[in-house]
């Protein structure tokens, strides 16, 4: 009986039926429609340009998806289209795009989109076929990953003390979950505390975490090569080594060591991709840059040691306990 | 706030929404506003008006459809900007309004419109107030509200079309990949190597006599300065340093002494800075209130600092007391047992120059060496003295004066950079002779060409001073060496493509050896090279940073030899070739960085790119 009442319903009401989408009938009405879908950026008067970042591609795309049935015909349509096409090439979507781009060539021949701007440049349209057509070839031998976003857990951080003062790590623990569990219990343990570091490079970067400098009797040839028993799953994430990045260094196995890590003190792009960053210095990156002018030997090894006095795990934001 | 008050500051709102001059409140401001309508007045009665206004002024070309504008609409648009945009220190002029027209002509061209409804948002017609203001704004601009609106029309038309290009710029990998190879292209060179240490072994080998070692030494002063005995001290520092008494001692030591509130809070407010720097980060978290924060845990930086201050007043005493005994002992007074007696710590400290001071006595600050290097002998210093919440005092007990060494002392380690330097100096010798001999080789080859062009430079000046009629021979001069400056520019890049095959053949006749680097990437931080022990990985370490390596292109020789400063050794050197390197070299981390990048960049261009000069070149922008 139910299913009858809600057939007879749907039926009634024209459920299942595709829905023609509600044209708009008037030029402003299709233009104040796309331009409340597209970002608007900042331009100042003194040539400057501050750009809103998209952050939902996905959902742009869609609501210019769901706009455009319903401004054909209406002089934004072209330019609603190619605005769509390109958010598609930024979704990585090249042949959606292509599609789209080629529409705007077949149904408005005529429109500035398709026309040689300057006498030196390709139309617009024409540019952005090329592009995805480039980029489509490119993905044949270049694969790009979708890496997870790094973003900073605000909710607590790792103190250390040496005699310069404290430094301060927060962690991307969305990012690189074991990674970041292992650096806070190892944290909480105290691992660290009474450790040196085993690498210096002056402004560059620093390197802690092995327990062979805990000893002093021990060779410090050993250094950089101890570590507890595990290593950690290789958690790479989008974040780059910039100044005040903390990464995990490698293990022989291809894997993050257990503990042992590097500070960037400068930009080390060259690390990008070998090492997981897992945290960033939020405070006291002035005290490791004078720790860092310490002399050191030919293997960055310091010649008096410079060690962790004390660490704890602290909630909240830096400088708080 | 009066209610005028109220409309004025919406109105101020409104106007700072559409860019226009920004008033200052109160009568100051109508003013100042004034003063700015007069000044741009004052530039549009200087602006000349056209003759023939229906004369052509220029025309340009956007999508194939050409653009002439008459002097007439240049002026008027000029006249327009400067009344609603005209600031006065930043007045328009004739470029602004070409590139007005030109980005109105982009948008039309690519069919960029502007609703009203958001040109009645941007100038509040729902507010007649404010519509109404700025339309008054307007009209005491000399400017009619259609011709107002209308501007308005095309400054929105013109942002949405910048947001337009801007969001729908793209990066492939490749613009990705072009960025992230910058720094990390493979370069290779052929070289040659000049090491002096080949020729201080022979040196070495033959041996000099002391005679005339002797006589090297005494010629050469900037020699006799590396040898130089820096200043040095001996003597006794006796300081009181709170820090290192524990609280129980620092309690007995203070005879039961209290320190006033008072006292304290004004050795507070003297120091406040440092002492608050002092306060450890753990204890920072007490100054500051984050929601959630207990209240009574808030604290001032002076109570967090207050126990530390009153340590430190209350032990004064004991540098004082030991100061007097030690002033009333006389100068030789026994210092280590005055400062035992009343607790305080001693540095004895002999032969010290300043740059030991820096570690022996980093407790009492650099600033104090002035102090005790400026002793002339033994001296005691005259009052207690204060570093930080460190006091102490000090007695010189010797001092000996900076000096040059005696011959006899110091001719071993003299001999051997004897050795050294006169080997660099030989190497360096080779290198140069081989690189005169080519900027002759080169010089002599492409003199006939140079012949011709001064030649012709020459003719091309005299043509120039008779057009334009300079009888003055110091402007006739200068005529000349423009012209001749750009023979130079010329003769540079003639000779830069003659050397490679002159050093081919030189290498040739020489004998050189020449030996191909592995290709290797530059590197901007210099590494510190003394203790890398291996001569190949020193030298490539060198080549990584040798910024002449780097400007120079694929099959181009240095212009002169490259010199490490470090071994003594010289270099004659070609770039074989730049590679770049694999696209698969670029991980994901890589892509993501060189995308950031190429973001800003892209925020740094965008501006240039609708400016004059780019709008006029894109568009063969041609003015009468």
């Amino acid at each position: 009986m139910f299913v009858q009442i809600l057939a007879i319903t749907a039926l009634l009401f024209g459920l299942g039926q595709p829905v023609e989408p509600t044209r708009i009938q008037d030029d402003d009405a299709a233009w104040a429609a796309l331009y409340a879908i597209v970002p608007q950026h900042v331009h100042s008067l003194r040539a400057r340009v501050r750009v809103t970042p998209i952050t939902d591609l996905p959902g742009i795309a869609s609501k210019l998806e769901e706009l455009l049935p319903r401004i054909a015909g209406r002089s934004a349509e072209p330019i609603a289209r190619f605005y769509l096409g390109n958010v598609l090439f930024k979704l990585d979507r090249f042949d959606q795009a292509i599609s789209i781009f080629e529409s705007i060539q077949r149904d408005f021949p005529g429109h500035g989109l398709n026309l040689q701007l300057g006498p030196t440049e390709a139309a617009m349209v024409a540019a952005a076929i090329a592009d995805c057509r480039e980029e489509i070839e490119t993905r044949k031998t270049y694969t790009v990953m979708d890496l997870p976003k790094a973003e900073l857990d605000r909710s607590g951080r790792a103190v250390f003390h040496t005699t310069e003062g404290a430094f301060e790590i927060q962690l991307f623990n969305q990012a690189s979950p074991e990674t970041c569990a292992n650096f806070k219990k190892l944290v909480r343990e105290g691992y660290y505390v009474g450790l040196g570091f085993h690498e210096v490079s002056s402004f560059r970067s620093m390197a802690l975490g092995c327990p062979n400098t805990r000893d002093e009797n021990k060779s410090i040839d050993t250094w950089g090569q101890g570590g507890p028993a595990w290593d950690l799953p290789f958690e790479l994430n989008d974040a780059i080594h910039e100044p005040g990045a903390v990464s995990m260094r490698r293990s022989a196995s291809g894997r993050s060591h257990g503990s042992q890590f590097t500070i960037c003190l400068s930009d080390q792009g060259e690390l990008n991709n070998k090492q997981v960053v897992f945290g960033k210095v939020v405070r006291g990156i002035e005290v490791l840059r004078r720790l860092s002018q310490r002399r050191v030997d030919s293997k960055g090894r310091p010649e008096e040691a410079i060690r962790i006095t004390g660490s704890e795990w602290a909630e909240g934001p830096p400088g708080r306990r | 706030m009066h209610s005028s008050d109220g409309k004025r500051s919406l109105l101020l709102i409104a106007l700072l929404g559409l860019g226009l001059a920004l008033p200052i409140w109160g009568q100051e401001g109508d003013e100042e506003l004034r003063q700015e309508r007069e000044a741009r007045e004052r530039l549009i009665e200087s602006i000349p008006v056209p003759e023939d206004r229906d004369a052509v002024a220029g025309r340009f070309a956007i999508g194939g459809r050409q653009r002439e504008v008459t002097r007439g609409e240049i002026y008027d648009l000029l006249v327009l900007i400067t009344r609603l945009d005209g600031a006065v220190q930043n007045m328009p002029n004739e470029d602004d309004t070409w590139t007005r027209l030109m980005l109105v002509d982009l948008a039309d061209s690519l069919g960029i419109h502007v609703p009203a409804s958001e040109l009645d948002n941007r100038l509040h017609r729902k507010n007649p107030e404010i519509f109404n203001g700025i339309v008054e704004r307007w009209a005491t601009s000399g400017v009619g509200q259609e011709q107002g609106l209308a501007y308005e029309a095309d400054r929105m038309r013109i942002d949405r079309l910048k947001d337009f290009l801007l969001t729908n710029e793209r990066q492939t990998t490749h613009d990705a990949f072009d960025q992230f190879k910058i720094n990390r292209l493979l370069y290779q060179i052929d070289y040659a190597g000049f090491s002096g240490k080949k020729h201080s072994d022979a040196l070495r080998a033959e041996g000099i006599s002391d005679e005339d070692l002797e006589n090297y030494w005494k010629g050469n002063p900037g020699i006799q300065a590396r040898f130089r005995l820096p200043a040095r001290i001996s003597g006794t520092v006796v300081y009181l340093d709170p820090r290192e008494y524990g609280e129980e001692e620092a309690n007995t030591l203070s005879q039961g002494g209290t320190v006033s509130r008072e006292r304290a809070l004004a050795y507070f407010q003297a120091n406040r800075e440092r002492l608050i720097a002092s306060i450890p980060p753990a204890e920072r978290q007490f100054l500051t209130i984050t929601p959630g924060t207990p209240i009574d845990e808030i604290k001032s930086p002076f109570e967090l600092v207050r126990g530390t201050i009153e340590k430190k007043l209350a032990l004064e005493h004991l540098i004082d007391d030991a100061f007097k005994e030690a002033i009333q002992g006389g100068f030789n007074s026994d210092l280590p047992a005055i400062a035992a007696k009343h607790h305080l710590h001693t540095i004895e400290f002999t032969d010290l120059d300043r740059r030991a001071a820096m570690d022996s006595l980093q407790k009492i600050g650099v600033a104090a060496f002035t102090q005790l290097f400026a002793s002339n002998g033994p001296r005691m210093c005259g009052a207690v003295l204060v570093f930080e919440d460190v006091r102490y005092f000090f007695r010189i007990d010797d001092k000996k004066e900076s000096t040059i060494p005696e011959f006899a002392t110091v001719k071993d380690e003299l001999r051997e950079l004897y050795y050294e330097l006169m080997g660099a100096e030989a190497a360096q010798e080779e290198a140069r002779s081989i690189y005169g001999d080519l900027a002759a080789r080169v010089a002599t080859q492409v003199a006939p060409q140079r012949e011709q062009l001064e030649k012709e430079a020459n003719e091309a000046a005299d043509k120039r001073i008779a057009e334009l009629g300079l009888t003055n021979p110091a402007e006739q001069n200068r005529e000349r060496a423009r012209s001749l400056s750009r023979v130079r520019l010329e003769m540079d890049r003639l000779e830069r493509e003659a050397r490679p095959a002159v050093f081919e053949k030189l290498v040739q006749e020489r004998g050189l050896e020449l030996r191909r680097s592995p290709l290797f990437q530059f590197d901007t931080n210099r590494e510190d090279r003394s203790r890398i022990e291996d001569p190949e990985v020193s030298r490539m370490a060198f080549f990584r940073t040798c910024y002449q390596l780097r400007a120079m292109k694929p099959g181009e020789v240095a212009p002169a030899p490259l010199e490490d400063h470090l071994t003594h050794e010289f270099y004659l050197a070609r770039l074989v070739e730049v590679r770049d390197p694999e696209l698969e070299t670029m991980g994901p981390v890589d892509l993501i960085q060189a995308r950031g990048q190429l973001q800003q960049i892209t925020e740094a261009r965008f501006p240039r790119e609708y400016e004059y000069n780019a709008l006029a070149a894109r568009f063969g922008l041609e003015r009468f």
